[in-house]
């Protein structure tokens, strides 16, 4: 297997090897004390590299080499992943909270898609467990969640354009290094909104809470945000995020 | 875990499109078989049929067509599956047909959350049909108990036998 960059080829173990040496010299900067101007400058070197890893995958693709293209679907994931760890430290650090909660729990989910292809890979427990610990110790939780009930018509296949319905790839299933969604949906309507424990999408979190009567709280840092005089004593006021817009790059 | 046994009603005519086939329930077989309703079905009914007929099963959509269905998606991390329609035809033809659909959920709900979760929630329900009755068992709990609802139409046909 060769992959071309910038008309040069390389061969399957220069790029991982590549891969090794970029990912060694984040994780030298994945930590809160780093700085900031460093630490984007890493992310964007990431991002170069990443669009790299996807034309390698497209290469291989092309080729029909499915093995290959899911190799380099678990570096473009994990690449994925080490961009937000390295962004939600430049996030916190701006008092960016909710921002930062959400790189968390993108690489968290990133990482989830590589060890669909593969759970052994060196490191992705240690880097798993050590976001679990972040999630721990940096953020105070969330007890509840917000989860949506929708309902959706039509849509096509990810992988081949059909409609879903009519083709045989499975959604969620990864195909030559892409996870299979249905996409292009039109018709889509909201069917409830719920409280739980465990959404399937942790970035869909109460923002604010009226912890006291006519107090309005910001959920993550606590602070007092805005006071409005009491007129009823009917309910409490919560803002939350119903949906997250932004979808992993998983295609 | 929690597993509940009922016996239900179904209008059979609207069910009984190919005794041959799993079918595949909507979601609400209550509310959606009295026709009043949109029929809606759960939003991994499309892929429990594509992973059935991987494993030689054919199924089918209860009522209507998979390509002009509506979907329901519950973004909880459990995963909903539809509800499974055994007819006694189909029972008594091809008696495995409970335990290989049982397999190939199972195997299908441990590949879609490797990496997320060792042993998934899920709810789904299973509705076995014999000369007298039809018994709906509702499942809800980890994946790795799902094995328990064979248990049940196994216990129920050394019961009647």
């Amino acid at each position: 297997m060769v992959g071309i960059k910038n008309d040069r080829r390389m061969t399957f173990s220069e790029i991982v090897q590549e891969y090794n040496s970029i990912l060694e010299q984040a994780r030298n900067l994945d930590y809160l004390v780093r700085d900031s101007d460093l630490q984007t400058e890493m992310a964007n070197k990431l991002e170069i590299f990443l669009v790299m890893v996807k034309g390698f995958k497209a290469q291989a693709k092309a080729h029909g080499d499915e093995k290959n293209a899911n190799v380099f679907f678990h570096f473009q994931c994990i690449l994925n992943a080490t961009i937000c760890s390295m962004k939600m430290w430049v996030a916190l650090k701006k008092s960016e909270y909710q921002q930062a909660w959400n790189y968390l729990v993108e690489a968290q989910e990133y990482i989830g898609y590589a060890k669909r292809v593969s759970e052994d890979s060196y490191g992705i427990d240690d880097f798993y467990e050590r976001l679990k610990q972040i999630e721990s110790t940096v953020f105070a939780g969330f007890p509840l969640f917000n989860s949506l009930g929708i309902l959706t018509k039509g849509g096509k296949c990810s992988i081949c354009g059909k409609p879903l319905e009519a083709c045989d790839h499975i959604e969620d299933e990864i195909y030559f290094g892409s996870v299979c969604r249905r996409v292009d949906v039109k018709d889509i309507e909201i069917n409830h909104s719920a409280f739980v424990k465990n959404p399937k999408d942790r970035r869909c979190i109460i923002t604010e809470f009226e912890f006291s009567p006519g107090k309005i709280h910001d959920y993550i840092t606590l602070k007092l945000i805005n006071e409005k005089p009491q007129t009823t004593d009917e309910g409490k006021h919560v803002q939350m995020v119903m949906y997250n817009m932004n979808e992993l790059d998983l295609d | 875990m929690t597993i509940d046994e009922s016996v239900i009603e179904l209008d059979y005519e609207l069910v009984n499109q190919n005794d041959q086939n799993v079918l595949i329930l909507p979601y609400s077989i209550d509310a959606e078989f009295k026709g009043t309703k949109q029929i809606i079905y759960y939003k991994s009914s499309v892929s429990v049929q594509k992973k059935l007929a991987q494993s030689g099963v054919e199924s089918s959509f209860a009522i209507g067509n998979a390509e002009d269905s509506v979907f329901l998606e519950n973004r909880s991390v459990e995963w909903f599956g539809p509800t499974l329609f055994f007819s006694v035809s189909l029972l008594s033809q091809n008696p495995n047909v409970v335990s290989v659909c049982l397999n190939v959920l199972s195997n299908y709900i441990y590949e879609i959350f490797k990496g997320r979760s060792e042993d998934p929630s899920v709810k789904c329900s299973f509705v076995f049909e014999d000369a007298k009755e039809k018994q709906k068992v509702s499942y809800e709990g980890p994946v790795s108990g799902l094995k328990e609802v064979e248990k049940i139409y196994n216990g129920r046909n050394k019961k009647r036998s």
